[in-house]
């Protein structure tokens, strides 16, 4: 909706009928075209921000440059991370137009004009159009039954990697049933927890102590319930690329279960996917990924990308609410120690870690790899993550976290 | 004291209150002042929030009210509670005169109506904000929102768009006159869309060398300029690194009134030893910086300052 040409006419328009104090030609031009530009960028802008910029401009004057930055930075942007390509844009915009100059060209010129020059476009919406389901017909529910003997049965054992492609779309179909399944499963649970309440004594005495002896209402034990927040790591190089796909789109049609999921891919690099995933576009988010220039240059440096995640993003993202799910075969080719130490870095931050390895799927598999074995001490749990199955088991485990249990239990290999 | 009159009206008399703000600030406050609406601070802890609502508080001459947000914050220690023992105790009194007395079914009725009025309300800040009577209206700090749970937030949502609560037993309250509002955040999660679009945002950073310095000397009694210089420089070193908390400027001021206090005059690694705990909260800090070589960052803002 944002990407079309018809936003710009219908602003103006709405300027005109809401503003009519504006100075019209020099603020409302400058501001719905400059709004614009911001989009194109990626940031998100609605209607009545690109107003409230308007009213803040007309409040501060046009005086001074560094007042108008201010204004416009204080109703446009919604966080800090946003900022530095705020502040380039606006360099690019109002430096070649100092405010209050002649009223502007049509605000659909000054935009593509100045595409070209522009920041980085790492965020434009039209450049990641796919849908993230591939293949986005408007596939049927999957009447998959749970437990029959079928084709499909097997299916949900089968690592991913042994399959045929249209093998491939049909556990893609299953997987988005999955969450909702598992979702209704646990709503089935706190509705009968709910019913069973139990009587808190102790509470309801020392409550009606406090009012002078009247006992007013009954104390229930409640069980809190948190909502559990999710970052995810999924190594993309080489032979892990096709598990994280999976994995990231089985976490997203979970993620109405839980608070917020945050989505970084990694291999020598690390970048976070979630705005991409949002548009619903894993093809490219992964296609961001392998653009870059040494992604696919070989190899995994685990180490490195999880420090760059402690130092940039740990401290906002991971808290005692927070899961973490580590998906990658720990083949580092940089330094095994790194890997340890950051990892016990992350675990101290985080309610909990988990960690998928796909190759525990395969029999007989020993985590021997350096950067594997270095990292297991730090994990709460290390699981599959090879098949539906697996997928499936990874999600129950996620949701009943989010239904109140605590850090207790560890299923180091157990799972197979 | 009145609302502020333009950008260098804010800077000066929040200046007078001994804040520091640079031009930035000073405009996004003014704005959110301009436009009514709620102004969100984001920033690293201890880059003076807190203090800046405060200050805004002092330089209007407004009464400041805080609501301090935790996880499990609800509406009842936000908004309003009824005072429930001295309903109680008003009700066993009247019972007592009754029995004196009688004509039950008018009393009863009377009782009632005494028993919700605004005289055995609880005010918690929300409330108490909205029905202000100050003659220069309240500011209204809801401190580290990011603490309270998402509930808590689309409740806060709710109030701030009309400033008006109704209360079941008396009826809807309105905001005469609305308060400044001042939310802080110190990032611990993201906040809701909703709420940030509602709200002026402003990023607190660390202030540079000169401003911090300055800070210094309008806080600290009796430090020297050259002194304050040196701590600055030391502590912007100390910034560029990584540390799980890195120091703000509470304690940069925390710092340098340590060091007034044990008559230290210039720096040098005992005195930077004696006084770490008042620059690192975590032990992870502190032996990250004990494994750094002290004598070298004291050599490089001696460098720094020669320049």
């Amino acid at each position: 909706m944002n990407g079309g040409s018809a936003p710009g006419v219908w602003e103006l328009a709405a300027f005109a009928g809401r503003a009519g104090t504006l100075r019209r030609g020099t603020v409302e031009g400058n501001v719905v075209a400059f709004v614009r530009l911001l989009r194109e960028a990626g940031l998100q802008v609605t209607t009545g921000d690109a107003i409230e910029a308007a009213r803040a401009l007309l409040a501060v004057g046009l005086a001074s440059r560094g007042d108008v930055r201010a204004a416009l930075a204080a109703s446009l942007v919604r966080r800090q991370a946003e900022r530095p390509l705020f502040e380039a844009l606006f360099e690019q915009f109002w430096s070649r137009r100092a405010p209050g100059d002649a009223p502007p060209g049509p605000p659909r010129e000054v935009a593509s004009s100045d595409r070209g020059a522009g920041p980085p476009a790492r965020l434009r919406r039209d450049a990641v159009p796919e849908a993230l389901y591939a293949g986005g017909d408007a596939a049927p529910a999957p009447r998959a039954t749970p437990g029959a003997y079928s084709g499909q049965d097997l299916l949900t054992r089968r690592d991913f990697s042994s399959m045929r492609p249209e093998e491939l779309d049909e556990v893609r179909r299953l997987i988005r049933s999955l969450a909702p399944r598992l979702a209704s499963a646990l709503a089935r649970r706190r509705r009968a927890a709910r019913l069973g309440r139990e009587v808190d004594l102790r509470r309801s005495m020392r409550r009606a102590g406090r009012r002078h002896g009247e006992l007013r209402e009954l104390a229930h034990r409640r069980r809190r319930r948190r909502r559990t927040r999710l970052v995810v790591l999924a190594d993309v190089s080489g032979s892990m690329d096709l598990y994280s796909r999976f994995l990231v789109q089985f976490l997203y049609g979970l993620q109405q279960e839980l608070r917020g999921v945050s989505t970084f891919v990694f291999s020598t690099r690390l970048f976070e996917v979630t705005p991409m995933l949002r548009a619903r576009s894993f093809a490219g988010a992964l296609r961001l990924v392998s653009s870059s220039v040494d992604a696919w240059s070989g190899g995994t440096q685990i180490g490195a990308a999880l420090a760059d995640f402690n130092r940039r993003y740990a401290r906002e993202r991971v808290g005692r609410d927070t899961v973490v799910v580590v998906l990658s075969d720990g083949w580092d080719r940089g330094d095994a120690s790194s890997v340890g130490r950051e990892m016990a870095s992350l675990h101290r931050r985080a309610r909990r870690v988990i960690w998928l390895n796909p190759l525990l799927g395969a029999p007989g598999y020993q985590p021997l790899a350096g950067g594997m074995a270095a990292a297991l001490p730090h994990c709460d749990d290390f699981l599959p993550a090879h098949s539906v199955e697996a997928l499936a088991a990874l999600g129950r485990r996620l949701l009943a976290l989010e239904a109140g249990g605590g850090r207790a239990g560890r299923s180091l290999a157990a799972a197979r | 004291m009145t609302a502020f009159a333009s950008v260098d009206d804010a800077l000066s008399r929040l200046a007078a209150q001994r804040y520091l703000a640079s031009r930035d600030v000073a405009t996004t406050v003014f704005l959110s002042q301009a436009m009514e609406k709620p102004l969100l601070l984001e920033g690293e802890a201890g880059v003076g929030k807190t203090e800046l609502a405060k200050a805004v508080a002092e330089a209007r001459g407004a009464r400041l009210i805080r609501l301090q947000c935790y996880e499990g914050v609800d509406s009842a220690q936000a908004l309003y509670e009824w005072n429930y023992p001295r309903q109680l105790l008003h009700i066993r009194l009247a019972t007592a005169e009754d029995g004196e007395e009688g004509a039950p079914g008018e009393s009863r009725r009377a009782l009632e109506r005494s028993l919700f009025s605004e005289e055995y309300l609880v005010r918690r800040p929300l409330l108490e904000a909205i029905l202000a009577e100050d003659e220069e209206p309240p500011v209204l700090l809801v401190d580290e929102i990011d603490r309270a749970d998402e509930e808590f937030e689309a409740f806060l949502l709710e109030v701030l768009s009309d400033f008006q609560i109704s209360i079941p037993e008396l009826g809807t309250l309105e905001a005469r006159r609305r308060p400044y509002v001042v939310l802080t955040s110190n990032r611990t999660r993201e906040l809701h869309d909703a709420l940030k679009r509602r709200c002026l945002y402003l990023w607190l950073d660390y202030p540079d060398v000169e401003r911090e310095q300055a800070i210094l000397l309008a806080r600290v009694p009796g430090i020297a300029e050259g002194f304050a210089r040196q701590l600055c420089e030391f502590m912007r070193l100390l910034r560029e690194r990584d540390f799980y908390k890195r120091p703000g400027v509470a304690e940069t001021i925390d710092w340098a009134t340590a060091l007034i206090a044990l008559s230290r005059e210039t720096l040098d690694e005992r005195a930077v030893e004696e006084t770490l705990g008042c620059i690192f909260k975590y032990r992870d800090d502190l032996e990250r910086f004990r494994e750094s070589n002290i004598g070298q960052v004291l050599a490089q803002v001696d460098i720094d300052r020669s320049m």
